[in-house]
């Protein structure tokens, strides 16, 4: 059922069920995110899109949330970009430009904020990972659940059962593309693919032997779980379409003969 | 109101109006090589404009991990989320008929929506001097 909210002094449109960064988005009001993908369940763990929430009620309190977890509700009242929020905001990107200092988009998000330098000691051997766990949550949808974070405290990271290949992976580079700074990398070349530290075959086409972007794991993967005909994921697209385009034509031939045929209408 | 594309290929003199108009209307700079809508060269005068079909029960829609393709049950037509689509190409490869199309970005895929968006009045169908591409209404 619809209600309405309202969001920096607007009154939006929102369903029940919906998180205030749907409705926010949806009317067209930016909120930044890093670890927001809307393949997987909103997680909260990069704390970029904190907003200041109140309702009537509160008695003029209010409250600091995430707002890709905070529930929309009739009568709420939100603020994206309050001076509490910026700070908030701020808070975070000097600690993650302090964690990765290298990520381009930590840098440019962190300068819109007004962060140029972080006040805080830098990590040695900075990586680009800020820990959002966004690679682990699509496997977790998409795929095998291949990856998952381990250690714990400042150990804590993203990885593989016992640091080795992941024996589930299937190399469909859905953790690369999620990954809002890059740091996943993996390599194509000559039909092999790595990624993880894992080699994995490339599919071929079976008509033009050219290489698939997919991988014969992530054939079989899909087939079982998709419930497909393994028979869809073995030709190129191509290849497809040429085959495609040979039967219309066989059959526009035919009907330019019945055209010839017809008897003349007059 | 629905409607949908008819392609009658014994109409079709493989003058590629319907990839330039594709071409324009989506893609950057109007590159005909990124076009969602492609003229093919089958025999001697013998083209076949290929785009998408919006099957019924559609090989992309069902290999999708995340569901990032749905059908539009108003107008029929297969839609692809960009902002839920996690870039594993399994959709290029399923299409049984090759047309759905990786973009320029090389990262993203593009398949033929009959132009939502843009008037919803497919363009490829607009610049069809034979009237080989039309839309129906059912």
């Amino acid at each position: 059922m619809a209600f309405f909210m309202t969001i920096n002094g607007r009154r939006v449109e929102a369903n029940e069920g919906e998180m205030v960064l749907t409705v926010a988005r949806r009317a067209g009001i930016d909120i930044p995110t890093l670890c927001h993908h809307e393949a997987v369940e909103p997680f909260g763990s990069c704390r970029l899109c904190m907003i200041e929430v109140t309702k009537p009620a509160w008695n003029g309190w209010k409250g600091l949330m995430t707002s890709c977890l905070y529930p929309a509700a009739a009568d709420l009242i939100v603020e994206t970009d309050s001076e509490r929020v910026r700070q908030v905001r701020r808070n975070v990107l000097d600690l993650l430009l302090a964690r990765c200092p290298d990520a381009e988009l930590i840098q440019k998000l962190a300068a819109d904020y007004g962060v140029i330098q972080s006040t805080f000691p830098t990590r040695e051997n900075p990586d680009k990972c800020i820990l959002c766990g966004l690679c682990v949550r699509v496997c977790e949808t998409a795929a095998t659940s291949a990856i998952a974070t381990v250690q714990r405290g400042h150990e804590r990271e993203i990885g593989t059962p016992w640091g080795g290949p992941p024996p589930d992976c299937i190399g469909c580079l859905a953790c690369v593309h999620v990954c809002p700074t890059g740091h996943i990398k993996y390599e194509d070349v000559g039909g092999m693919r790595k990624v993880w530290g894992r080699e994995f075959e490339l599919q071929r086409c079976e008509k033009t032997g050219k290489v698939l972007p997919i991988t014969k794991e992530q054939a079989v993967f899909l087939a079982k779980r998709q419930n497909m005909n393994p028979n869809y994921l073995s030709k190129s697209a191509d290849a497809q379409r040429k085959d495609t385009a040979e039967t219309l034509g066989r059959i526009a031939k035919w009907n330019k003969l019945g055209m010839a045929m017809a008897p003349e209408v007059k | 109101m629905a409607q949908r594309l008819v392609v009658q290929p014994q109409y079709c003199i493989g003058c590629r109006a319907c990839e330039m108009a594709c071409a324009f209307t989506h893609g950057d700079k109007g590159q005909p090589g990124k076009s969602r809508c492609l003229t093919l060269t089958v025999g001697k005068d013998e083209y076949v404009p290929m785009l998408c079909l919006q099957c019924d029960n559609a090989a992309c829609v069902q290999v999708c991990p995340v569901e990032a393709i749905t059908r539009d049950e108003d107008t029929n037509v297969v839609h692809v989320d960009p902002e839920k689509c996690i870039q594993c190409m399994a959709c290029t490869v399923a299409c049984p008929f090759g047309n759905m199309h990786v973009g320029i970005a090389k990262i993203e895929v593009v398949k033929c929506d009959l132009c939502a968006g843009f008037g919803d009045n497919p363009r490829c169908a607009m610049f069809c001097p034979t009237k080989c591409l039309s839309v129906e209404m059912v």
